[in-house]
């Protein structure tokens, strides 16, 4: 898929891939790549830059932690972040359901 | 498990971060740990350890973009910090200086000190109170707008933050307000404490501390929910 295309929808994607719980950063890109099919397969360095602007904008909180003797820097939702996700995840479906309708002409 | 191909890879990383203006070893060790699961990845899908790298750092993208990346979303917002301290310091300093010594504070997420070359740059600054007075009375004299003097130089920083922050903290949302938390001045040094509320709900304590002799200081930290 185009980059520039992913990239305005980049926050919601990271947003939800964090939704379930505490998740590190190579895992956040596999569940991008898995859950889409593959098809956003983006630069796994562009997520990083993204993830520590969600962290300073108070929507995602991070730490280190320690897997199976690996140190990995996880990332989770904090209660902005969910509401955030929430109102994200609602203009999505408009946004969606919208463009569908115009492109698929009337019923 | 490291490779020297790998550590060659950070080192350009920090390089390429450090050109930027960032210093965090948090991206670095972040970045290492990414690669090494995807190396990882790779072995158990039965490739080579060198194809397996090779993989790695394709799909992680060149050092040079990822510290474009970084430096596109945060050190843009730095650079605007520094010029509104210099903003700052002028503002405040167009009342007469204090025989201060400044003194360094702690490092925090959003900390900036400056010493600035010329610690009278403000040449109306350095003039006595009646020499100043003179000097607005003649401007008013000549008919030019004299009301950036005979505002309160706290009140002027107020006014230059709220405009500031309309136009620059993107990422967070407009600054919808901006309230004195605490007047930390005293006879040696010129501050607040501020709390700056945006309009995406984040909230920061704004520290700003200057000095006589040139010295600026911004802390800023999230505030408490």
């Amino acid at each position: 898929m185009n980059a520039e295309a992913l990239k305005g929808h980049l926050d919601l994607l990271l947003l939800a891939a964090v939704q379930p719980g505490p998740t590190h950063g190579y895992a956040i890109a596999e569940i991008l790549r898995v859950r889409s099919g593959g098809t956003f397969d983006l630069a796994e360095g562009t997520l990083y830059p993204a993830l520590h602007r969600l962290e300073r904008a108070g929507l995602l909180s991070s730490r280190w932690s320690e897997v199976n003797g690996r140190r990995r820097r996880v990332y989770q939702l904090t209660r902005k972040g969910q509401h955030a996700l929430a109102k994200r995840h609602v203009e999505w479906h408009d946004f969606a359901r919208a463009v569908h309708a115009v492109v698929e002409g009337p019923a | 498990m490291t490779s020297v191909r790998l550590e060659a890879y950070l080192s350009r990383l920090e390089q390429e971060l450090q050109k930027q203006g960032i210093v965090d070893t948090r991206i670095v060790d972040e970045v290492r740990e990414h690669l090494l699961d995807a190396v990882a990845a790779g072995l158990r899908r039965g490739l080579s350890g060198d194809a397996a790298e090779h993989e790695a750092f394709v799909r992680f993208g060149p050092p040079e973009m990822v510290a474009a990346g970084f430096s596109t979303e945060r050190h843009r917002m730095l650079k605007r910090l520094v010029i509104v301290l210099s903003k700052i310091r002028e503002l405040l300093r167009a009342t007469s200086p204090h025989p201060a010594h400044y003194h360094d504070v702690r490092l925090s997420r959003y900390h900036f000190a400056l010493r600035l070359k010329r610690p009278y740059r403000n040449r109306f600054g350095r003039r006595s109170v009646a020499e100043q007075k003179q000097i607005i009375a003649q401007m008013r004299e000549h008919g030019e707008d004299v009301s950036g003097f005979e505002t309160d130089s706290r009140e002027r920083l107020v006014r230059f933050l709220e405009e500031f922050g309309r136009r620059t903290f993107g990422s967070i949302g407009i600054l919808e307000s901006l309230t004195l938390l605490e007047d930390t001045s005293d006879s040696t040094k010129r501050g607040g404490r501020y709390l700056a509320a945006f309009g995406g709900g984040s909230k920061m304590i704004w520290t700003v501390v200057l000095s006589a002799d040139g010295g600026v200081s911004f802390d800023g930290t999230s505030a408490p929910a």
